[in-house]
């Protein structure tokens, strides 16, 4: 009776599981079936569980008969016990030290948001629990401008930049601290702290407190979240003083230990902490299980199969959700970055939990992994190499339309735009090399090289190829478009050496060579597609070596390579250090497979001593990494409530040598190859390294930029095209070619979905793409029209007057007798700087006391000081409209109204 | 072969789910909330409900006809094929259907169903429009005071009129669409006081 209980239990999970999947796909094509999502979810987890409990009693008699149980045991002990102590130390550092405790509101659901405003201040009234009270946290939320979507109160008025914060004891007549705080340009959502003077004994007592702004501001909306009580997000913060804990430390040490405990319990009580200590508890136990499991027979080839299923599941899950958020008709509409996005959120819990169950019960039918090893084991799809889907003839002709598509996609239409945004860096130094050898910045006003130098590598790389050809945007952008054409080629060849097969090969570089992003970065003067090619190629001379490559003349071909790269990285450093991060992979795989050639052995440890040399010498300030406090504040990844770093590079590689779940990835990785004797195996678990990794690092990065992880792609196309191969390897594909590859193109072609004009390949040159389909690459794609306007300003230029230049430099022609400035928009200057003499002057003052005619000219007028901008545009006449300049709102980044992209003011003269 | 047996098996069952939850909830939604008016809407939450009540029945029917070792053949997949695309596409176009109904304002309930002049009546329903953009409430020819409008629920004032054993209530929104008639009353007061 129990035995067919489990057995309907089972049926019904795999029915529910393949009715969801259905439903997405449904979905997919935009047929909504108004059902909601999450309680099917909810309901799928709850079968799970069942499923759990009614094998438990299985589960249970296959330990006990063990001799295993003990070991499981301790281990299970030790799970505990570490976990413990992870959990109490990041719980006591994840706000400040433990003399610091922020008393945050638990599971606060937000149901109004109000803007701050000047006519209704916003109060919030609380009594302190503790002594010392010293800052209030208040959350806050920027928006550009008034969006209409959000439930932002009637009546709130203009908001502006500045915020008042007064607090007050509630019975007290006066303030006792008053301030205004400014919020800057690049001020992002989030906590943020109001200090003032210390309250020794403010406990129990009850206090006020009231935000107002005022002043003229930018146009951004500042709002705060309440929740249906009508209480506001916000925390107060006590501070013990270390001072006072060495003279009276029986007095404020109990307070200190009061304060530990309320933090432990704090963070325990958050819903978020109990979800990622449950799943990562269960996480390790199936990992344990696995490890004791070590020694069965035929153990890699079921422990294979289970790797499988996880990321089959895995791979369902993350692609139902990414239907569910392009339904939100966001700007993200891309397929492959829906999924990324969704990934590096919320569902590498449910990955945790599709393998925690995965290894759990899969594990213990036996016949059907038999029957599933019978047809996929490694063995197998190599001795089945003969009988591939494609012929080996074929492949090729396949593989040459690909790169004619990739190359159409790549280079029709390169030179249209103008050298725009970030290009102007290579242009600059290329200009700089072409005609002094220099590869510092192009002072245009003097024609010289200036003092700021630029990385060299790929400056004379591109600058060579321009000097032959001659500079102007094609032959700029056409080394790039190059390196975007051969990754995709060589990522054919990459994927072959990995999986040995033509199919998956072929997949990946298909997609790769219609992904969007790529085919931008490759369109884009910027190192972005040359690092993506130096990866794949590291990647290929890697995998080359540990496949023993067929001559010791290639290993050595290979290693000179590498070399080269290595030499080049550590004279022209900083963005080529980037594409080495893949390497690091390859090490660990390596160092742990007991591969018995020493030399690659040492030659890899080579590669791991350069990049942490790298990583020393590029960010002198390493100290910022190992201080604790710092780190346990913003790179913790439970909750995944990450914060965004410039320093990308110190960043990835702080959180990962930090924090505790990439710290539990390693850990797992390095155990799951210590499992793996045979290298072949290992090499095909290499690319399922790069799908934690990938989660990981673009969990780093999803809020806005993707360019700085586009150079993992490819690997992520490997990974998707195994996949494919692997759902067509257990016979969920029709098996045959035609079919095969027209699923493909559905996945790759699908129709728009509702919200959503954008197609999801874009097959026009980037010159044609509007406003919209440029966001969504990049939030700066759409380029100004800077040669209409520079050429114009070339030609009326004259002896006497006075050039300002916000950006487009890259196109002005200077002459003698004429005044160039520089007015730095990232800066929000009211200076300008000379760029003949090097000095700097008052925007205002110069343009007030002008001898001859000031011309100011750019795009990124909504960027500087709203003083300049009002003096233009009421002193100043806009010669832009007449020169039919196209006007462009930036209302997804930037603060304000663009006026014209560029515009070109002219101030008459005194 | 037990997991693709399995597996196919799983595919027939959501595929049989979704033609039959379809074609549940199509006669089901549109008779409740569009003819009898009964109930203003199905929920998304009492729609999972329904679809996951509709899954087990499948699966329970499925797992019996299994037993009996049938197994079906190329042209009745083909055919469940076919059934599911055009339960999906008629699924489709009858949510766009519904869509266009909900411009009509629907009248579920008046309280109470008389009134003598000046008495507040309360009429409950649906897509009456939004509060900033009120429309008229009408007994025949009669147009009733209105003293408070929101999307589903407007109450109004009876004005001094002419008694009405047989008047038919009905609403007009902001887009000049005419709801169902409710009957309703007009009484005399001094009848009250017989």
């Amino acid at each position: 009776m129990k035995q067919r209980i489990r057995n309907l239990l089972k049926i019904i999970v795999l029915n529910f599981i393949i009715t969801l999947g259905l439903i997405s796909l449904v979905n997919l094509f935009g047929l909504s079936l108004n059902l909601e999502k999450s309680f099917l979810f909810r309901i799928l987890w709850l079968t799970l569980l069942c499923l759990f409990v009614v094998s438990f009693s299985e589960i249970k008699a296959f330990y006990l008969k063990s001799a295993l149980a003990k070991k499981f045991i301790l281990l299970s002990l030790l799970n505990i016990f570490l976990f413990s102590l992870v959990f109490l130390f990041y719980s006591i550092f994840r706000s400040g030290s433990p003399l610091i405790w922020e008393d945050r509101l638990s599971n606060f659901r937000p149901t109004r948001k109000i803007a701050i405003s000047s006519d209704k201040p916003i109060i919030q009234t609380f009594t302190a629990k503790s002594n010392n009270l010293g800052t209030i946290g208040v959350k806050i939320l920027v928006k550009e401008k008034k969006d209409e979507r959000e439930s932002v109160e009637e009546g709130s008025g203009e908001i502006r930049d500045k915020v008042v914060f007064r607090i007050k004891e509630k019975q007290a007549k006066d303030w006792f601290y008053e301030n205004t705080y400014e919020f800057g340009q690049y001020f992002q959502s989030g906590f943020f702290p109001f200090g003032f003077p210390l309250q020794e004994n403010s406990k129990g007592k009850e206090y006020i407190f009231e935000l107002e702004r005022i002043g003229a501001g930018s146009g951004r909306v500042f709002l705060v979240e309440k929740d249906k009580d009508g209480i506001l997000n916000f925390y107060p913060r006590y501070v013990y003083n270390l001072a006072s804990l060495k003279t009276s430390w029986q007095t404020v040490l109990p307070s200190i230990w009061k304060n530990i405990g309320r933090k432990v319990f704090q963070f325990l009580g958050l819903r978020t902490t109990q979800i990622n200590l449950l799943f990562v508890f269960l996480f390790i136990e199936s990992l344990i299980f696995v490890f004791l499991k070590k020694n069965d027979v035929d153990f890699i080839n079921r422990f294979l199969s289970l790797l499988r299923y996880f990321f089959i599941i895995s791979f369902l899950l993350a692609t139902t959700i990414s239907f569910n958020f392009n339904r939100d008709g966001s700007l993200r509409s891309s397929f492959f970055e829906g999924i990324l996005y969704n990934l590096s959120g919320f569902s590498p819990l449910l990955s945790l939990l599709a393998v925690s169950f995965g290894v759990l019960f899969f594990y213990f039918k036996k016949k059907t992994l038999e029957k599933l090893r019978g047809k996929a084991s490694y063995e197998k799809v190599k001795k089945e190499g003969a009988r591939e889907l494609i012929d080996s003839k074929v492949v090729y002709f396949f593989l040459f339309i690909i790169i004619i598509w990739a190359s159409v996609l790549r280079l029709y239409n390169i030179g249209r735009l103008d050298i725009h945004h970030d290009e102007y860096w290579y242009a600059s130094a290329i200009k700089s090399y072409i005609h002094t050898g220099s590869t510092n910045l192009w002072n245009y006003a003097t024609k010289e090289p200036s003092a700021r130098s630029y990385p060299k590598f790929i400056t004379i790389l591109v600058g060579n190829f321009v000097k032959l050809f001659g500079y102007n945007e094609t032959n700029l952008r056409l080394p790039f478009a190059f390196a975007g054409v051969v990754s995709v080629v060589l990522l054919f060849f990459l994927t072959k050496e990995v999986t040995d097969s033509n199919i998956i090969s072929l997949c990946a570089s298909l997609m790769l060579a219609l992904d969007d992003v790529s085919i931008y970065l490759s369109r884009f003067i910027r190192q972005y597609s040359i690092l993506s090619l130096i990866s794949i190629l590291l990647a290929f001379c890697i995998v080359k070596d540990i496949k023993k490559a067929e001559s010791n003349r290639i290993r050595w071909i290979n290693s000179l390579f590498l070399f080269l790269v290595i030499v080049f990285s550590f004279k022209y450093i900083s963005p080529l250090s980037l594409s080495f991060l893949p390497i690091y992979f390859f090490y660990l795989l390596v160092l742990f497979l007991k591969i018995k050639n020493s030399k690659i052995k040492i030659y890899f440890i080579v590669l791991l001593s350069f990049f942490l040399f790298i990583t020393i010498l590029d960010y002198f300030s390493l100290i910022k990494l190992i201080n604790i406090r710092h780190v346990f504040k913003n790179n913790l990844l439970f909750g995944f409530d990450l914060q965004r770093s410039k320093d990308y590079f110190a960043w990835t590689f702080g959180v990962f040598k930090l924090s505790p779940l990439v710290t539990l990835l390693l850990c797992v990785l390095s155990s799951i190859i210590f499992l793996i004797r045979r290298r072949e195996v290992g090499l095909l678990i290499v690319s399922f390294f790069w799908f934690p990794y990938f989660i990981l690092n673009f969990n780093l990065y999803h809020s806005h930029d993707f360019r700085y992880v586009s150079y993992l792609l490819p690997f992520l196309f490997i990974i998707f095209s195994y996949i494919l191969h692997l759902i067509y390897k257990i016979g969920l594909f029709p098996r045959s070619l035609i079919l095969c590859f027209l699923i493909l193109l559905i996945f790759i072609l699908r129709p728009s979905l509702p919200g959503i004009n954008i197609p999801p390949v874009t097959i026009k040159a980037q010159g044609d793409w509007s406003e919209n389909e440029g966001g969504r690459i990049h939030r700066r794609a759409v380029a100004p029209e800077y040669k209409k306007v520079f050429f114009y300003l070339n030609k009326i230029q004259e002896a006497g007057d006075n050039v300002i230049i916000v950006d487009g430099i890259q196109y002005l022609d200077s002459k003698e007798g004429i005044n160039y400035f520089l007015l730095n928009p990232w800066g929000r200057n009211d200076w300008v700087l000379d760029l003949r003499k090097g000095t700097k002057r008052n925007f205002l003052d110069l343009v007030a006391n002008n001898q001859g005619r000031v011309f100011v000219v750019g795009a990124y007028f909504h960027m500087l000081k709203s003083e300049i901008v009002d003096y233009l545009t009421k002193n100043c006449r806009n010669l832009s409209p007449s020169l039919s300049v196209k006007s462009f709102t930036y209302n997804s980044f930037y603060i304000g109204k663009n006026l014209y992209w560029p515009n070109l003011f002219v101030c008459p003269s005194n | 072969m037990v997991f693709f047996k399995d597996l196919s098996s799983a595919v027939l069952v959501s595929v049989i789910t979704i033609i039959s939850y379809i074609l549940l909830i199509i006669p089901l939604e549109y008779f409740l909330t569009e003819y009898f008016l009964l109930i203003p809407e199905i929920s998304s939450r009492v729609k999972t409900f329904i679809f996951l009540v509709v899954f087990l029945v499948v699966n329970f029917l499925t797992i019996r006809f299994q037993r009996k070792n049938r197994k079906l053949n190329a042209k009745e997949i083909f055919l469940i094929g076919v059934i599911l695309i055009m339960s999906l596409l008629v699924f489709k176009r009858y949510q766009s259907f519904y869509q266009t109904l909900q411009e009509y304002p629907r009248i579920y309930q008046v309280s109470p169903s008389w009134g003598i002049q000046g008495s507040l009546i309360t009429i409950k329903g649906k897509n009456f429009g939004p509060p900033w953009k009120p429309g008229r409430v009408l007994v025949n020819q009669v147009e009733l005071n209105i003293k408070r409008w929101q999307p589903k629920e407007v109450i109004v004032e009876l004005p001094v009129t002419s008694p009405n054993p047989d008047g038919k209530l009905y609403l007009i929104n902001d887009k000049n669409k005419k709801s169902n008639l409710v009957d309703f009353q007009i009484k005399d007061p001094d009848d009250l006081l017989n």
